[in-house]
């Protein structure tokens, strides 16, 4: 057994909420950080998780569900994305989301793909082929701004541990879908 | 990071919100005559210009950024294009910094002002801001652009007409999707119009109270029409701004 | 498009119809579905036999959709972009019935194949007419298909094909949606595209009739035929025209032959 129609349609919801949630973290982040370098990587990717999020949006109407439906994740992890968009320090903003958030993401999307039937939702599986193409592009550009701006280097290890653990705490983050929003 | 505050006692509050935060690299001023304003043959003149312009592509971009984390509950079309408009600011950010470095120019060499992100994401609706940063600010940039371009051209420099093409293909864009919102959004609710009006008006003081006659006196340039009907201005809108530029010049010009 | 050359259509019954896509040599073509084999159970010859022409019909499904793709290049791009959709999903559907189909013991070529839709569709001139019959009237009629027949499989213990099923009705959904957007948009624009559709409607009333069993016949499994749906009411608009129906009767006929929901936005437009 692989996944339904609709339990592809709320994983796929899931991670809309997310992207669109992580869109509005950096878009937050632009004016409240400093560095001009920073705020300009973040304003490009900002567009990169905005595509992501209107592809999966697109892919959620394919799969029965409402046009560009998001369904919010589990309450304890709704509430991790929620603490995470509140950091401050800017080597944090970059290290969190580029080492941590980025990279967990592509775990839950590979676990995604080996749980789908490849052929039957090959849709889905190239919108995250191509999301997890950007989310390695992004990671790079990332690690040019580190060269750039080497003071931004340093970050709490402590801390990003934490961040990392408290992500993957939850395995399975979907929550049911309301029965309102079946298309 | 530098504050409103310390360095804006003056400017009415009303009409000012707080600064977007900035490095400890840029000086940040309250009005266009605080500025380093070269004469038109001083050699410093277009470095300058470019310093100034890529801290306003970083006003545009943090303005649409703003925008995209207060207004989640927009219409996702328009959220996707302002995501798409922060993207492009942030080009003109890189293009515009790649160009006065490779002339010479060092960051925070010139002071600079922040009166966009601060009139507008002062405003509290997503119409109102899209009327006062895409319609009003970003249109004139079309115009001004148009102009800039054949001024470059003539100097002979290629490098920067091709930057202010570009510039201004992305700007027009950015012009055509909030003239299609406001025109939607005015179709659903016709009082929306009175929300446009007041926007206009403070954005308009606001400006005043920045650039002073002294700034105002120094736009050289009138309407780019062809552009302004690609971003989606009708023809009577066109030609209304056109008449407002020549009277506006000839106003200056007669005294 | 160009009008069809002699040697692009064939005669069947007194039809003249698009002339069958290629296949290769261990399929037997025939030129109606009356002419298949079928059986009514859920037996392994049957559950075979339907995974055998369900995947014919989605490979002459990609066929009609990349067809149109060749003799429409002047059609939006929008529509076009739909339509080479179309033909990867009917790739996706084909190939994982073909999946199905071994894992159950099939083969290809197991059975005789009709591709009655293609022959249909696309002797059309016209990409309204062929969205029409295609993706509004043969894939719709899928969905009602497609509805239905999961837990028929799951009855009988086949959740794997159940699942096929499922992912192919949410993608042949998105096929019927897109055909009735730009149905209703062409006829928005230009209401003499009604007319083309009522000719298709009409042509595949008289195809139907002329390749339907007749009375008493036997199917080739050697079975009476099961009574099929109820057949088109068949729409004489050539002779309407010459006796000068207005627009108001043409939507009247066509309303009659289930075309009333594009007519009713058509008549907004």
């Amino acid at each position: 057994m692989t996944l339904s129609v609709e339990n592809r349609a709320e994983k796929v919801a899931t991670f809309r909420f997310i992207h669109v949630f992580l869109m509005e973290t950096l878009a937050r982040w632009v004016p409240m950080t400093p560095e001009m370098e920073v705020k300009v990587i973040l304003g490009r990717h900002i567009w990169d998780l905005a595509q992501q999020a209107d592809a999966l949006g697109k892919r959620t109407y394919e799969l029965r569900a409402p046009l560009q439906f998001s369904l919010r994740p589990l309450d304890r992890y709704a509430r991790f994305l929620e603490e995470f968009a509140r950091t401050t320090a800017t080597s944090e903003k970059i290290h969190g989301f580029y080492e941590v958030m980025l990279p967990a993401l592509a775990v839950r999307y590979r676990a995604y793909l080996d749980q789908t039937d490849r052929l039957l939702d090959e849709p889905t599986v190239r919108i995250v082929e191509r999301i997890l193409g950007d989310f390695t592009r992004m990671e790079s550009e990332s690690q040019r701004l580190l060269d750039e701006l080497p003071e931004l280097r340093p970050v709490d290890q402590t801390w990003l541990a934490g961040l990392r653990k408290l992500e993957a705490a939850e395995t399975d983050i979907v929550a049911s879908r309301p029965a309102t929003a079946v298309a | 990071m530098t504050s409103a505050a310390q360095i804006s006692p003056t400017l009415d509050p009303k009409l000012f919100g707080d600064a977007p935060a900035r490095d400890a690299r840029f000086r940040e001023k309250s009005r266009w005559v605080d500025l380093m304003n070269f004469p038109d043959d001083h050699p410093l003149k277009v470095v300058e210009f470019f310093h100034r312009q890529m801290n306003e592509e970083m006003n545009g971009m943090e303005n649409a950024a703003q925008s995209l984390a207060d207004f989640p509950d927009a219409d996702w079309n328009v959220r996707l294009s302002i995501a798409r408009q922060c993207a492009d600011e942030a080009r003109h950010v890189e293009m515009f910094r790649r160009i006065f470095e490779s002339r010479g120019g060092e960051i925070g060499a010139y002071p600079v002002l922040n009166f966009q992100y601060r009139i507008i994401a002062n405003l509290p609706d997503l119409l109102s801001r899209l009327v006062v940063q895409n319609r009003s600010f970003e249109a004139g940039g079309i115009d001004a652009v148009t102009f800039a371009i054949d001024e470059a051209r003539k100097r002979g420099d290629q490098e920067l007409v091709e930057l202010f093409e570009m510039q201004q293909a992305d700007e027009i864009t950015h012009v055509r999707f909030a003239n299609e919102y406001i025109r939607d959004t005015i179709r659903a609710d016709p009082r929306a119009a009175l929300r446009v009006a007041r926007a206009l008006t403070l954005a308009s003081t606001a400006f005043t109270e920045v650039m002073g006659r002294e700034g105002i006196e120094k736009v050289e340039y009138l309407t780019d029409e062809r552009g302004r009907m690609e971003a989606g201005f009708g023809l009577e809108e066109v030609k209304a701004a056109t008449t407002q530029a020549i009277k506006r010049r000839a106003s200056y010009e007669g005294q | 498009m160009v009008a069809l050359k002699p040697e692009e259509t064939k005669q069947v019954k007194g039809m003249t119809l698009r002339r069958d896509p290629l296949r290769e040599d261990c399929f037997s073509v025939v030129n109606s579905d009356a002419e298949l084999k079928e059986w009514p159970d859920m037996s392994d010859i049957s559950r075979r036999q339907r995974l055998h022409r369900h995947m014919n019909n989605e490979t002459g499904a990609i066929e009609i959709a990349a067809q149109c793709l060749v003799d429409f290049p002047e059609a939006p791009w929008e529509l076009r972009m739909h339509l080479a959709r179309q033909c990867w999903d009917e790739s996706r559907h084909v190939a994982s019935l073909y999946r199905r189909l071994r894992e159950i013991g099939g083969r290809k070529g197991e059975f005789p194949i009709s591709n009655f839709e293609w022959t249909v569709t696309c002797a059309l001139d016209s990409l309204a007419a062929r969205l029409a019959l295609q993706n509004r009237t043969f894939e719709a009629g899928e969905l009602d298909l497609l509805g239905q027949l999961p837990p028929k499989w799951r009855e009988v213990g086949d959740d794997a094909t159940a699942e096929v099923l499922e992912s192919i009705l949410a993608d042949e959904i998105t096929h019927v949606r897109f055909a009735n957007q730009w149905l209703r948009r062409m006829i928005q624009e230009d209401r003499r595209v009604l007319l083309k559709i009522a000719m298709a409607a009409r042509f595949l009333s008289a195809v139907s009739a002329a390749v339907a069993p007749k009375e008493g016949e036997m199917s080739p499994s050697g079975l009476p035929f099961v009574k099929g749906e109820e057949k088109l009411a068949p729409v004489n608009i050539e002779d309407r025209k010459h006796a000068e129906f207005s627009d108001a009767e043409i939507d009247q006929f066509l309303r009659q032959s289930g075309f009333e929901s594009i007519m009713t936005t058509g008549a907004e437009g």
